[in-house]
């Protein structure tokens, strides 16, 4: 029937790569975005919600307890009168690559592309809900299989080599989102439920779907899905990749690989135009570097902070620190080998002490411990299935680990990229299943190789079990759907071969009702038959560590690692 | 000399298809699948056969490699797909900045580490050559990234002085270039610097105590003369052999200190290239190391025979 | 009270004595023990066996029992001598285990490197002419890369594991080792020895390994402990950037790298391993010294 390509788009190791050091301390902010559904190995980047307004650099320190889980920190808001002027200098680990929309696989382009590019849709500043935003509103059928939407008339494309301050029309629309669905790799317009766009006038589209897809708007406000102008595309051909040409606030100016990203303020912008001049994106891959380079006021931003450095901005009141919607966790094999028995998998999540090993793994309170397979973000989220994870009880472990006919263990084995946090969960693990006679094989390696191996290993006995962060916007389609479906048995999301017909109908149900309260009913059920499954760890939610100058006003950083300079909500500026 | 200078360089040509070749099927050894590492492991599987066909990895061994060794005569690197750009703009624009690193690194070494293996060569058994020949086989026997770590946590992290990484830019005045090369600059040159003056030590005191220099002692020739002109001259030729060993061990510790220092050099690159599979890029980066190394020993040999005419024929 | 001897008697036992002396004075072995700097690369390198041999009776804890409440500790907290890692581990006890991995990698990949390249040496510097070009041009290819990169390269094609790194940093050590072989092979075999041998129509084989072989190897011997040393820095470089030894596995390169994580917080992490690294690099340098001047004076660099 419906052929999924779900493709999510992990350039872990890509990112891990830019250092020597990136297996090791600094590198691996090897977060991946994405359209909906990203697999990322997040080396680095941590989490624990902390928010609070921090005003003039007032640092919001993450307790363990207690954080709340905001989509959005508000940084330096204040009642000041905003200077105009200044370039906004934000430090990423990793140089962005192709920042083509229907290419761009990593947080690091997006972050660049999001200033260029606009979509249809945006998050509101809750991060909780999409608004329209290059639309003006829309109408979705009663049978869901067509949007009506209607566009803003008074949007302008950045001046170009062969578009000079063109009007953005329907035709824009209609191109830009057929070629998401027809070049991307990464599946961002729901491609097998969305058909063709219909161009009814300048300023009204309608768009097709072959059957009703729930997340499918929000899913519009993915800057894979962001409106290009063909002539630029189509002129360019693959150098349109470093050539961008959007409807944003900034325009793209210079790109040195591994060194910087230099946009500038779009004198043409049809909305509010920005306070600052430019943005300039700094690559600094080493975190210490980075807060040094705030701390001097080289940098007004550092994004993607590790290890000892969130020590040091905290100490230094420059911290910031954003849960991330990503869920990191060991999956098991569920289909051979041991880990094939549930009761294995129950006396393995038994034996391990998840609240030590959380902190024990984030040092600097960098993640939050997590108990299910969704990001707490998801107004799906229920936490009273937090209980079905089974409390930590090694006599009891092993106890059913020779009820399952393992009275002296065995020996299995863990793949996981080389990351700090990763090889640093991998030993705990070790020593925990240990205690119970479980012998585990360390297999930690390049992104590479582990995306290599891991996919569809559950047909066979060789990986017993595998470590990694998935990320998505707050859908639970953007998790259960990759983690449970047997369409994605093939995908590394569901590389425990997790296959079950029951699911598979609650699943679609789940994704083809458009009522939010119906569809939580589903997913609610879904969480509880997967809970009492033991498929997986679930084990933490890292967060995003930023250091921020005090000097910069008026900024939002938001869950999904974007920091936002010129939106509707916000307009940042920076003090002399 | 010209032909044999010709000689040389002919001879490099083999040696540099050997590299092409062993990196070729190293590379083609390397678990993991380029294909994947650029699409991503969600990608289906029509995306990644359509990309393996494009970087031709759906061809045999052999016309892969062929294809390969064309491209290379024809001045083709490839196309790195973990950067998305050609592989020889890419080396091409990162070779400055680790010649710069080494070079620096190498000529400080040479100056720093003769001068004080003459000055102990003469004032053999005091004080001073004590010191420094310690010093020298701590220099010898330091692995380099630990003192890079140390010197990082002294003079950047502690005291301040230095930036923790990343190279200066001439924009922000030569100041700032200095103070981005000193550290990294010192690291890599430490082993060299040791073993020079350790060389140069005894090659000097071996030299010193031959009958010739006696002779001309005894001729009451002024001492600095002697040692200057002399004794430097005759204690020269173990300098350049050691000289062109150095460059290598210099190249390779140039890799992991700039992977420390986050220097934009070769070393930085081919870590990302190997941690990606990007085949084009590491067999790019490995040729070009393998020519600038190929290329300096050749220069050291020219220089060994202009210094010592009696291995022309050799 | 003492005998009397004839002044004939007594001066030749003097005689017999002094030869005596001298033949013991020129023992290779007794010579290394009159060198200062072999004495102590001696003494260095073996206190690092010893502690290596006796780290389960040394170590005051298991190298790889986690503790997550009491990370980055300092030196002498609580009877860690010198502190804890990220996990709590007791750092002694891991330098100690760790000691048993570099070792056991450097001695091992130096044998493989100079097994296979003493080999190569010796058949290309005795038989000459094309297998002379084809071996040599081959290591010369293999001595272009910078060496670190070809031992990374391996060892990522190997999988992790000690033998993989032996094998890796052993195979990275081939072309330096042939090259030395043959330099000695081609000097030794145009010496009057050998061509007596020749004439007396002794095999070439038997030549090469019963007569060559043997006059090669102090100068072998001497290059192999000069790479003892370099190879534990190389296993700590590979460890450093997270390639070869499989986790928890304790190298000392490995600790480092961990140390690196923490380096303001906890700088003994770093300190304490990169320091065992260094005193035995020298250890193994000043033992390479000392043999040297005491077999082959002449060979100075």
């Amino acid at each position: 029937m419906r052929k999924r390509k779900i493709t999510a788009l992990l350039l872990a190791g890509l990112m891990a790569g830019m250092t020597l050091t990136g297996c090791g301390s600094s590198g691996g902010a090897d977060s991946t975005t994405g359209a909906g559904t990203t697999a990322a190995d997040a080396a680095g980047d941590t989490s624990a919600a902390a928010e609070t307004d921090g005003v003039g650099g007032m640092s919001p320190d993450a307790s363990v307890e207690g954080q709340s889980l905001e989509g959005t920190v508000k940084i330096g808001v204040t009642d000041a009168e905003p200077v105009e002027g200044g370039t906004l200098v934000i430090s990423m680990p990793s140089s962005p690559l192709t920042l083509d929309p229907v290419d761009y696989t990593t947080v690091y382009e997006s972050h660049v592309m999001s200033n260029v590019m606009e979509t249809l849709f945006t998050w509101n500043e809750d991060y909780t809900d999409v608004e329209p935003w290059l639309a003006t509103d829309y109408t979705v059928s009663d049978d869901g299989l067509s949007y009506t939407v209607n566009l803003r008339d008074d949007v302008y494309f950045q001046d170009g080599q062969y578009v000079q301050g063109r009007k953005m029309t329907a035709e824009d629309v209609k191109y830009s989102l057929e070629r998401s669905k027809e070049e991307s790799a990464t599946d961002r317009v729901c491609r097998d439920f969305f058909d063709y766009v219909e161009v009814v006038s300048d300023t009204q589209v309608i768009i097709h779907m072959t059957a009703p897809a729930g997340p499918f708007i929000s899913e519009l406000a993915e800057i894979g899905t962001a409106i290009v102008p063909k002539e630029e595309v189509e002129g360019w051909g693959d150098d349109f990749a470093s050539h961008i040409v959007g409807t944003g606030p900034f325009t793209l100016e210079e790109i040195v690989t591994d060194e910087h990203v230099v946009l500038a303020k779009n004198e043409n912008y049809w909305g509010t135009k920005p306070h600052v001049d430019g943005i300039e994106f700094r690559i600094v891959s080493d975190s210490n570097q980075a807060i040094n380079a705030v701390e001097t006021g080289e940098v007004d931003i550092a994004m993607y902070l590790q290890g000892e450095a969130i020590q040091r901005a905290k100490d230094a009141g420059l911290l910031y620190q954003t849960a991330s919607s990503a869920i990191t966790y060991i999956r098991f094999n569920l289909q051979n080998g041991p880990t094939a028995d549930p009761k294995v998998r129950q006396a393995l999540t038994m034996a391990v002490d998840i609240d030590a090993m959380v902190p024990g793994i984030y040092q600097y309170g960098e993640a939050t411990r997590a108990y299910q397979p969704l990001t707490a973000y998801s107004w799906a989220y229920n936490a009273s299935y937090n209980d079905l994870v089974p409390s930590y009880d090694p006599e009891g472990a092993k106890a059913l680990l020779a009820e399952a006919g393992y009275p002296d263990g065995f020996t299995m084995s863990l793949y996981i990229g080389s990351t700090t946090y990763r090889e640093r969960m991998a030993q705990m693990l070790q020593y925990y299943w240990g205690e119970i006679g479980v012998t585990l094989d360390i297999h930690s390696s390049a992104m590479a190789e582990w995306s290599a191996t891991v996919p569809d290993s559950w047909q066979d006995d060789v990986v017993n079990s595998y470590g990694v962060s998935w990320n998505s916007d707050p859908d639970p389609y953007g998790f259960v759907d990759k983690f449970f479906n047997t369409q994605t048995i093939h995908a590394s999301s569901n590389a425990g071969g997790y296959t079950d017909e029951e699911m598979d109908k609650l699943l679609v149900e789940g994704f083809s009702l458009t009522d939010q309260e119906e569809r939580k009913a589903i997913y609610d059920q879904i969480m509880e038959k997967v809970m009492n499954e033991y498929t997986g760890i679930y084990y933490a939610y890292e967060c995003r560590n930023w250091a921020v100058s005090p000097k910069v006003h008026d900024a939002r950083l938001r869950a999904d690692n974007q920091v936002l300079v010129a939106t509707s909500f916000n307009n940042v500026w920076l003090e002399p | 000399m010209v032909k044999m200078i010709l000689k040389r360089f002919l001879q490099t040509i083999p040696t540099l298809l050997i590299v092409v070749t062993i990196t070729f099927c190293l590379t083609r050894m390397l678990p993991g699948d380029p294909a994947v590492a650029i699409l991503g492991v969600e990608a289906s599987a029509e995306d990644i056969a359509a990309m393996r066909a494009e970087m031709n990895l759906d061809k045999s061994l052999p016309e892969q490699y062929m294809l390969y060794l064309q491209g290379l005569v024809q001045g083709d690197f490839g196309y790195s797909y973990s950067y998305r750009e050609d592989v020889l703009p890419l080396v091409l624009a990162r070779i400055p900045n680790t010649l710069s690193l080494t070079l620096v690194a190498l000529v400080f070494a040479t100056i720093v580490g003769t001068t004080v293996g003459i000055v102990a060569a003469i004032k053999q058994n005091t004080l001073f050559d004590y010191f420094f020949m310690v010093l020298a086989l701590i220099g010898v026997s330091m692995p380099i990234f630990w003192m890079a770590l140390m010197l990082v946590l002294q003079f950047s992290v502690r005291m301040g002085l230095l930036p923790v990484m990343g190279m200066g830019d001439i924009k922000n005045g030569i100041g700032d270039v200095i103070s981005h090369l000193l550290l990294p600059g010192f690291c890599l040159a430490t082993t060299p610097m040791a073993t020079f003056a350790r060389t140069t030590r005894s090659s000097m005191i071996e030299t010193l105590s031959s009958d010739y220099i006696r002779c001309l002692r005894a001729r009451g020739v002024r001492e600095w003369k002697v040692i200057g002109m002399h004794g430097l001259k005759n204690a020269l030729p173990p300098l350049v052999t050691v000289l062109g060993l150095q460059l290598a061990h210099t190249f390779t510790g140039a890799i992991i200190t700039e992977g420390i220092f986050s220097w934009p050099g070769m070393g930085t690159m081919i870590n990302t290239a190997i941690n990606n599979r990007d085949y084009s890029l590491i067999q790019g980066t490995v040729l070009f190391s393998a020519i600038m190394f190929v290329f300096c020993n050749m220069l050291v040999d020219v220089a060994y025979m202009l210094l010592n005419p009696k291995v022309k024929g050799a | 009270m003492p005998e009397r001897k004839t002044q004939d008697v007594l001066g030749r036992e003097a005689n017999m004595a002094m030869l005596r002396q001298e033949r013991k004075a020129n023992n290779a072995w007794n010579k290394l023990k009159r060198n200062r700097t072999a004495v102590i690369g001696f003494f260095i390198v073996c206190v690092m066996v010893l502690l290596a041999v006796f780290a389960p009776v040394l170590a005051p804890y298991d190298p790889n029992a986690i503790n997550p409440i009491i990370p980055y500790k300092g030196i002498g907290f609580e009877g860690h001598l010198l502190g804890t890692d990220d996990l709590g581990r007791d750092i002694l006890s891991r330098i100690l285990y760790g000691a048993r991995v570099s070792l056991v990698v450097a001695v091992g990949a130096t044998i493989v490197g100079a097994t296979l390249g003493v080999l190569i040496g010796l058949l290309a510097g005795y038989f000459g002419g094309w297998l002379d070009v084809v071996f040599m041009r081959f290591m010369d290819g293999m001595f272009s890369f910078p060496f670190i990169l070809l031992a990374m390269i391996l060892i990522t094609v190997l999988g992790n594991g000690i033998w993989n790194v032996i094998l890796a940093i052993g195979i990275a050590n081939v072309p330096s080792f042939a090259r030395v072989t043959r330099g000695q092979v081609i000097i030794v075999k145009e010496e009057e020895y050998c061509n007596a041998c020749r004439v007396v129509g002794v095999s070439d084989l038997r030549l090469l390994f019963a007569h060559i072989l043997p006059n090669c190897v102090s100068q072998i011997i001497v290059y192999a402990t000069l790479r003892v040393a370099s190879a534990i820095i190389s296993e700590a470089s590979l460890s450093f950037l997270g390639l070869g030894i499989a986790l928890p596995t304790a190298s000392w390169g490995s600790i480092l790298r961990i140390g690196r994580d923490c380096l303001t917080t906890a700088p003994h992490v770093a300190g304490t391993a990169g320091l065992f690294i260094l005193i035995t690099v020298i250890g193994f340098n000043l033992l390479g010294d000392g043999i040297r001047d005491v077999l082959d004076p002449k060979m100075k660099q």
